[in-house]
């Protein structure tokens, strides 16, 4: 652990401009505020939040497929921010992603192989057809693809089977690091379970470090080695994911985890907390806590102040009052 | 060992089957497009059409009468003769109106075709710099098409034609650059609503340059709607040449085109109704097949049916 860090965010924050017409003015919306955090070699880290909270938009920002407003990013030691896209490029193969909506993130006019076998094209130029034909063969393989499969069109594919494509498709080039955004979210219950295996399956034998995004706590649980909490751009909560589990300390943590249903009918087991009222706008500026609004231990320093993540009982915290 | 044999025999049956059912969505649109029976009957239509326009030397043998031949006998127009042959009528000059027809047809059809694919070419690459750019230079480049709109282009293809002289080639190309610009709208609104994707996102992700993300993966998906807007720039652009051709701008004699005749025929409307019932019907009938073919494939092609 003593290692360099594979990856180092340091205050990244992305903001967006939206809507603005000539009335009411350009707003800006505020998806990541100073997002902190690093990711050892082998990791697991899981990011989870409510939707909206700007979850995607920071493993867009991570890839450098939205402009990085503030902060640095450091893969290797190597700060991405001020990377062309074209001096960006040949480290894309060392960060793969995988996404949201399976059947969606796959081109529908292009048949599997061809899908599969893009990223090889563009990092691998120089294998000819039956090369790169034995590599899709293999990756396929590898994340149980019948060989079949390989001329159909992602139209014809469940979202279990398309998402496999997908994760294949992320594979393929050998990445280090694999940035998975909801990989489950769509995907029926039964088949969730089959996919969250594969991946974890997949980054065991590869030794593959992995940003896990989910809005679902429960997902991630069973694959995370840390665990960092998101509410409207902010961190609140990051540490072991054990920990946080067991003991959350900050209340919006504890809101997340209330709604987990859980085997646990113990005497201290965590009190229920319900998440009431809608996400702020996303486009305010917090001069306090972003969660003051609906957070049920709130009191005025919480909006007056804004606190920072802060060492607590074995992982970090921003809230004034932590506690479980 | 049969038992082996059988589960072999399985796997090879549920292989073929998959291949059977493995159909890429151009397969798809096309066997929707084939139950579709009104599309396959306009299609059936405009393929006679266009094998008249294409034989159309064939009537002159049939008739006896070549194109630009002024039948003394039936000078300044005579209704429909079928001991004369000519079936259609004659024009003032005495020339057999089904033979004018076939040719007018023909010239009717290449307008529409060249002009269609400047159109084509002009509009798709347009509006996919357009909508791929976003930002300020999509917004400078749709001012531009505004602009371009508010614009009498006819006007301008008038002007256009009395300076570079009355040559074919100049309307085609003239009325192509006119109607490009709905082709090039409807392919950026494509293009924008391709351009956040998950699977264009998913390619920049990996690393593919802008340039295979437009051929690998916007172009494949805008084609099906760019032929669907060709068949309807087709008729479009018909009626613009028989605009021009009404006006005295189209082909020039002894050539025509339906647009030419039908204005010819129009003078003499009370008089002689013959000489526009068969271009009329001609072009009638055109327009009605590339309309019905046209809906037919977009229906085929309906995202929304995936
Ligand atoms: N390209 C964009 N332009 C403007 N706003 C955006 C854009 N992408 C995301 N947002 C906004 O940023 C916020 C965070 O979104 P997102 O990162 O998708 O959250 P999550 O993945 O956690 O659901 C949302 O309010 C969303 O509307
Ligand atoms: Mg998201």
């Amino acid at each position: 652990m003593s290692a360099e860090p594979l990856l180092t965010v340091d205050r990244v924050s992305v903001h967006f401009r939206a809507g603005g017409n000539l009335l009411t003015g350009v707003s800006l919306v505020r998806a990541v505020e100073g997002v902190s955090f690093t990711l050892q070699q082998g990791e697991t880290l899981s990011i989870v939040g409510e939707s909206g909270s700007g979850k995607s938009t920071l493993a867009r920002a991570i890839l450098r497929l939205v402009p990085v407003t503030k902060g640095s990013l450091h893969y290797r030691g190597e700060n991405l921010v001020t990377l062309s896209q074209d001096q960006m490029r040949p480290r894309r193969r060392m960060m793969q992603m995988v996404f949201q909506d399976p059947i969606a993130s796959l081109s529908p006019r292009r048949t599997v192989e061809q899908i599969i076998e893009e990223p090889l094209r563009v990092h691998f130029p120089d294998l000819d057809r039956a090369e790169r034909a034995q590599r899709v063969a293999e990756t396929m393989d590898a994340i149980g693809l019948l060989p079949d499969m390989r001329n159909r069109y992602p139209h014809e594919f469940s979202g279990g089977q398309a998402q496999r494509i997908g994760i294949a498709r992320a594979l393929i080039v050998e990445p280090e690091l694999l940035v998975a955004d909801e990989p489950v979210s769509a995907l029926d219950v039964s088949i969730q379970a089959q996919v969250l295996n594969l991946l974890a399956e997949i980054k065991q034998a590869r030794s593959l470090s992995l940003l896990f995004i989910s809005h679902d706590l429960s997902v991630v649980q069973h694959v995370s080695d840390n665990l960092m909490v998101l509410y409207l751009g902010h961190v609140m909560e990051v540490g072991p994911a054990g920990t946080i589990y067991s003991r959350p300390q900050n209340p919006y943590t504890q809101a997340l985890l209330s709604a987990v249903p859980r085997m646990d009918f113990s005497a201290d087991r965590p009190k229920r907390t319900r998440l009431t009222g809608d996400l702020p706008s996303p486009t305010l500026e917090h001069v306090g806590c972003p969660f003051a609004s609906r957070c049920p231990r709130a009191q005025a320093l919480c909006s007056t102040d804004k606190p920072v993540l802060t060492p607590v009982d074995g992982r970090e915290v921003a809230c004034h009052f932590p506690g479980s | 060992m049969s038992l082996l044999n059988r589960t072999n025999n399985e796997a090879a049956l549920e292989a073929a089957v998959t291949t059977l059912q493995s159909r890429s969505l151009t397969q798809l649109a096309i066997t929707r497009f084939l139950r579709n029976r009104v599309a396959v009957g306009a299609s059936i239509v405009l393929l006679i059409l266009v094998a008249l326009a294409v034989f159309a030397p064939v009537f002159e043998l049939l008739t006896g009468y070549p194109m630009e031949f002024q039948d003394r006998d039936f000078y300044s127009g005579k209704p429909p003769n079928w001991e004369a042959q000519h079936y259609l009528g004659t024009d003032y000059n005495g020339r057999d109106i089904l033979v004018r027809t076939m040719f007018g047809m023909r010239i009717s059809m290449m307008v529409a075709l060249v002009a269609a694919t400047v159109a084509l070419v002009i509009g798709i690459s347009y509006g996919a710099i357009s909508g791929l750019a976003g930002g300020m230079v999509d917004t400078i480049m749709m001012r531009i098409l505004d602009l371009l709109y508010s614009f009498p282009l006819t006007l301008i293809a008038v002007i256009a034609l009395a300076y570079f002289g009355r040559n074919i080639m100049i309307v085609f190309v003239i009325i192509g650059l006119v109607e490009w610009q709905l082709m090039a709208r409807v392919i950026r609104g494509q293009v924008l609503s391709l351009r956040n994707a998950e699977f264009i996102e998913a390619a920049r992700a990996t690393g593919v340059r802008p340039f295979g993300i437009l051929v690998r993966h916007i172009v494949p998906n805008v084609t099906g709607v760019a032929i669907v807007y060709m068949t309807l720039i087709i008729p479009e652009v018909i009626l613009v040449e028989s605009f021009l051709g009404y006006l005295g701008l189209g082909v020039q004699e002894p050539d025509t085109s339906l647009g030419v005749l039908i204005s010819e025929g129009a003078n003499a409307i009370e008089q002689k109704p013959w000489m526009t019932y068969g271009p009329g019907i001609f072009l009638v009938v055109l327009l009605m097949a590339l309309n019905f073919l046209g809906d037919g494939l977009r229906d085929a092609f309906d995202p929304k049916d995936r």
